[in-house]
């Protein structure tokens, strides 16, 4: 859990839009689906003698690559969970999370940001709103991005809100 | 004989090697189930949503691990 400082509360999260997860997540589910089709397409056209003995045996080994694909989600929900932006009342605390074991965390005073913007490309961005957010701080000229997130347009009104509210 | 094929193959294979997959694989679950249970809890944003997850997750394990036992038994029962 991220520790707050007194008076610190957190007004919301930025996060990858659901469709990143949902892509991987239909790339997960054709490898799952895929060991079963081959055996189907296989035993049609190649007559394969399936006997009781034969189908525990590929169920024992389907079993085992549902358990890695199974991992492989929870793996990729994690990196998915885990990377957001935390925008509280007084900063917005930035974690990259790479994989699993590679983790940035940065923290930017809301005080010292000086410009935000979205980059929203593509129909399906348009459509699905998902768009890149940058925030610019003052002096350092030190962007912070983060991809592919989620109501972009909202994120940044809130943003400015708390911004404006802190002058 | 391509019907064969597919019923000699299960034929060479000892249920010991079965077991011994099995044991490969829960060793590595056991240890990704670790790394994943450990930074769901550590770096969370919110309690509701890591115990929602960490049961889906192991609910998952538990059925699969037991469809892949079941299956061995049964396999082994039958060769």
């Amino acid at each position: 859990m991220i520790k707050l400082e007194p008076n610190e509360e957190i007004i919301t999260f930025v996060r990858k839009h659901w469709f990143v997860m949902f892509s991987e997540g239909v790339i997960l589910m054709f490898m799952a689906i895929l060991p079963p089709i081959l055996i189907l397409i296989a035993n049609t056209y190649l007559k394969l003698n399936i006997t009781t003995e034969a189908f525990f045996f590929a169920l024992s080994l389907y079993g085992m690559w549902l358990m890695f694909i199974w991992i492989l989600f929870f793996l990729a929900w994690t990196d998915h969970y885990l990377d957001a932006w935390i925008v509280t009342n007084k900063k917005i605390i930035n974690i990259d999370q790479r994989g699993i074991f590679n983790r940035k965390m940065t923290t930017m005073q809301l005080d010292k940001i000086q410009d935000t913007s979205i980059k929203v490309e593509g129909i399906l961005a348009t459509f699905l709103d998902i768009g890149d957010l940058v925030v610019q701080t003052a002096g350092q000229n030190v962007k912070i991005i983060f991809k592919s997130a989620s109501q972009p347009y909202q994120k940044k009104e809130i943003i400015n809100n708390i911004q404006n509210q802190q002058i | 004989m391509e019907g064969q094929v597919f019923s000699m193959m299960t034929e060479l294979v000892s249920p010991l090697f079965l077991w011994a997959g099995f044991l490969l694989v829960a060793f590595f679950t056991a240890i990704a189930s670790l790394i994943l249970l450990y930074h769901w809890y550590r770096f969370n944003t919110s309690r509701q949503m890591v115990i929602t997850a960490g049961i889906v997750y192991l609910s998952g394990v538990i059925v699969l691990n037991l469809i892949i036992i079941i299956s061995i038994i049964i396999f082994t029962v039958t060769s």
